[in-house]
């Protein structure tokens, strides 16, 4: 049975790709990548095979995308994170997944493409850095359960959390929606109408009465807390790591201006929702 | 039906257009030349006196209505045209040249007496306030009460110094058009929306013996100041004698009334020097400004140094800045003000307007813009025609859009009044050189895909035709997926499929 990367190679010409082969286990993919404005972008990329059914794609030369650049999706040894293995398969067992990795692939670059002049990412669609995605994944599945509000704003990047003393406030832009208490993880007024709206006999449904949705209001504002927390320890992995300076609001640019003004009070946390250069309370919440 | 923007056409017009100005020749303005047909390659330095005067209650003439229909635009046209034919006599009547009229914004130039007269300027800032306050007393006259055309009221800007004449405009429609610090400070003083009245820069208060104030944009010319300036300017015309002439004129020549008419889409086709009141075209469309964003200081940098650059500069961006809307986008360009292109664009029938589709190709139509502008400065700084910084800023809205000619037979001037180009403007206005906003009226008639794009603030960094053509499509717009398939070179059913994946990539390795 041939591997991913024979696969990968077999269905390189329907986009127009030759693939080179360099050693069992890898291969260099030649393409021009066609996009919309007109213009082709030749790209060089190395591809090797990871286990039996994966592949990890990088370019051979940092010539259109930077070295390395987390908020670009490329991992500090150059390669693509083109996927998050714990909710999605990029396994190539046949031709129909190897066309899946190449469609992930080109809509990648042609992504990339677009950061360039929009410096950031253009789309919310992406999964937060390192273990914050985990908890990105369960902010998601708390908010599709209280309601499409939540998951509007979830998606939109309007939800934040600020610790003011014991509790956890949850924001929708600069409007508060409600608190959770920091020990307990319990929802603050559990007597309040349930956030999804629901309606009984009575009129609007108390929170605590709402099937789960108090746990889930619970984990919304736990999850959303700690996807911060991951996010910041992500970043200060990489503290002392030069920025490619291709995104604005790039937290590694960020991070020289912290430390060059750490003991300012600029950086205190209270009270200011939204605000990117906002450190966050320590990461001791229980999990 | 999808409009596409392409690299390569856009790289061989731009080239194409840095060609024509090469070779560009700076004279020195004279004697009665004629500022009419400037060539392209070719700019006079003018001396001269510039008068900005904007009529303040066009908003409100607009306004009148709850619902902006017809009637409320027909008045507001109206309430122009018998404005502009009264200005257009005093200006005669005086020897200054009318530059343009821009809706509610008068633009004129006095270049007489010339500077081999003793005093000239001195005689010049006279002659354009005495000039200044005939308008305001003759337009405070030429009202219709029984129309209900209110009298205009008037705050001017005047200023003075030696400035660039390039052309300005294409083919039936070319007029000079004036760079240089004295016609943007005039301009500015004039639309500083605040008090009516006259008001002059510190160049021209010194120029008539008058004192340097802190702040010109406040200090208003007095009724002595303005009588000693009538005194010495001595205009040989009265108010009187003008509302006579213009009351005949009116008499003679009137006001036909407006007659609206749709235009079936593209605009393009649209012939608006064949337009008159009785011929006016009136519809839902785009209104669409963009601003070249610090062009003023750019120009008033090199100016003296180097002349020939800021024809160049100016001239390549507004050819490509044109082509876009005009031959990418089948919109309409209205006209040139300065260093600002406004146009209009409308998708659909010659029944209706598709709202939706309108909006989102004034979307892309926007995204095209920064992408040809972005080129133009690329290629102009490769030739080593420019160093420097400038940006575009963009804005556009929706609504019911006029198109008509007003003023008098002979010298009409082409005008688009409504709503939604003051709304345009002002759109553009909030947005820096790198940014595009989308008025309210087009944010609440848009689709989701367009809605997502600008976010709840209506306003969007670094948005040009990839980014707006990739994230309309990606949001399901289907104008915007088939200009994706359409613009894509060497595609195949793979590379199709390709373009519709959703990818949600994550970076998850930290550092070791």
């Amino acid at each position: 049975m041939p591997t991913a990367v024979e696969f990968i190679a077999a269905v390189a010409p329907a986009y127009n790709a030759t693939a080179e082969p360099i050693s069992t286990i890898g291969v260099i993919l030649r393409f021009g990548l066609t996009i919309s404005d007109g213009r082709t972008i030749p790209y060089e990329i190395e591809v090797e095979q990871v286990g039996g059914r994966r592949a990890t794609a990088k370019e051979r030369e940092p010539i259109n995308l930077p070295q390395f650049c987390p908020q670009r999706h490329i991992n500090y040894d150059g390669s693509f994170c083109l996927y998050w293995r714990e909710v999605s398969d990029l396994d190539i067992t046949d031709e129909k997944t190897a066309h899946t990795w190449w469609k992930t692939l080109w809509k990648f670059l042609t992504l990339q493409a677009r950061v360039k002049k929009a410096r950031r990412w253009p789309n919310e669609n992406e999964w937060a850095h390192g273990t914050a995605a985990v908890h990105q994944h369960r902010a998601e599945l708390a908010a599709h359960k209280l309601g499409g509000r939540y998951e509007v704003a979830l998606r939109e990047r309007r939800l934040s959390v600020v610790r003011n003393r014991r509790v956890l406030q949850l924001f929708k832009d600069k409007r508060h929606l409600y608190s959770v208490w920091f020990d307990s993880k319990k929802v603050v007024n559990l007597k309040q109408r349930c956030l999804c709206g629901t309606t009984g006999k009575k009129g609007g449904k108390r929170l605590r009465r709402c099937g789960s949705h108090a746990s889930d209001a619970s984990q919304l504002v736990a999850a959303l807390f700690l996807w911060e927390v991951e996010e910041k320890a992500f970043w200060d992995s990489f503290r002392d790591k030069q920025c490619c300076g291709t995104c604005d609001n790039c937290p590694l640019q960020l991070s020289v201006v912290r430390s060059s003004c750490a003991n300012l009070a600029l950086l205190e946390t209270r009270g200011r929702p939204n605000d990117p250069t906002i450190r966050k309370n320590t990461c001791d919440y229980p999990d | 039906m999808s409009h596409t923007w392409n690299h390569e056409r856009a790289n061989n017009h731009i080239d194409k257009k840095i060609e024509n100005v090469e070779t560009v020749t700076i004279k020195q303005y004279g004697r009665d030349m004629s500022l009419e047909s400037i060539a392209t390659n070719v700019a006079y330095r003018v001396d001269g006196v510039h008068m900005y005067a904007d009529i303040q209650n066009l908003r409100e003439m607009l306004d009148v209505t709850g619902v902006e229909g017809p009637e409320c635009h027909k008045r507001a046209l109206q309430f122009l045209d018998q404005h502009y034919r009264a200005v257009n006599r005093i200006l005669n009547r005086v020897d200054a040249r009318r530059v343009d009229f821009h809706n509610q914004r008068l633009h004129s130039l006095f270049t007489k007496p010339y500077n081999s007269e003793t005093d000239a300027e001195k005689k010049r800032v006279q002659r354009a306030v005495a000039t200044a306050q005939l308008m305001i007393t003759v337009l405070n006259e030429t009202k219709d009460t029984s129309a209900k055309i209110p009298a205009a009221v008037l705050r001017v800007g005047i200023d003075t110094g030696e400035v660039l004449a390039v052309n300005n405009g294409r083919n039936r429609n070319r007029e000079p058009l004036f760079l240089g610090d004295a016609a943007n400070h005039a301009a500015k003083l004039a639309s500083n929306l605040s008090k009516k009245g006259i008001y002059l820069t510190n160049a021209a208060r010194l120029a008539i013996g008058l004192k340097k104030v802190d702040a010109p944009q406040t200090t208003v010319l007095t009724r002595d100041e303005i009588k000693d300036c009538e005194d010495a300017a001595d205009l040989n015309v009265t108010a009187d004698t003008i509302i006579k002439e213009w009351s005949e004129d009116q008499t003679k020549t009137p006001f036909g009334g407006i007659v609206f008419k749709r235009h079936t889409p593209p605009f393009s086709t649209m012939d608006i020097p064949a337009l008159t009141p009785g011929n006016s075209r009136r519809q839902e469309a785009v209104s669409i400004y963009a601003d070249i964003d610090g062009f003023t200081a750019y120009v008033a940098n090199s100016i003296d140094q180097n002349p020939e650059n800021v024809v160049r500069v100016l001239h390549v961006l507004r050819a490509e800045l044109e082509r876009v809307l005009s031959a990418e986008f089948k919109g309409r360009r209205i006209r040139f003000i300065g260093d600002c292109v406004h146009g209009l664009i409308c998708e659909g029938t010659a029944a209706t307007t598709e709202v939706q589709e309108t909006i989102s190709e004034a979307t892309r139509l926007a995204g095209a813009l920064r992408s040809s502008f972005d080129l133009v400065i690329e290629k102009l700084e490769k030739k080593k025609y420019f160093s420097g910084k400038l940006g575009l800023a963009i804005g556009f809205d929706y609504g019911p859009m006029t198109v008509t000619r007003l003023g008098v037979k002979g010298s009409r001037v082409r005008c688009s009044v409504s709503r939604g180009v003051l709304s345009s403007e002002n759109e553009q206005i909030r947005c820096n050189g790198t940014e595009t906003a989308i008025g309210q009226s087009a944010y609440d008639k848009a689709s989701d895909a367009v809605r997502q794009v600008f976010g709840s603030k209506r306003i969007v960094a670094n948005f040009d035709y990839l980014e707006a053509t990739e994230a309309l499509a990606d949001s399901g717009d289907k104008a915007a997926k088939s200009a994706r398939l359409a613009g894509t070179a060497a595609i195949t059913p793979a590379i199709v499929r390709a373009q519709e994946q959703a990818v949600r990539p994550y970076c998850g390795v930290k550092r070791a």
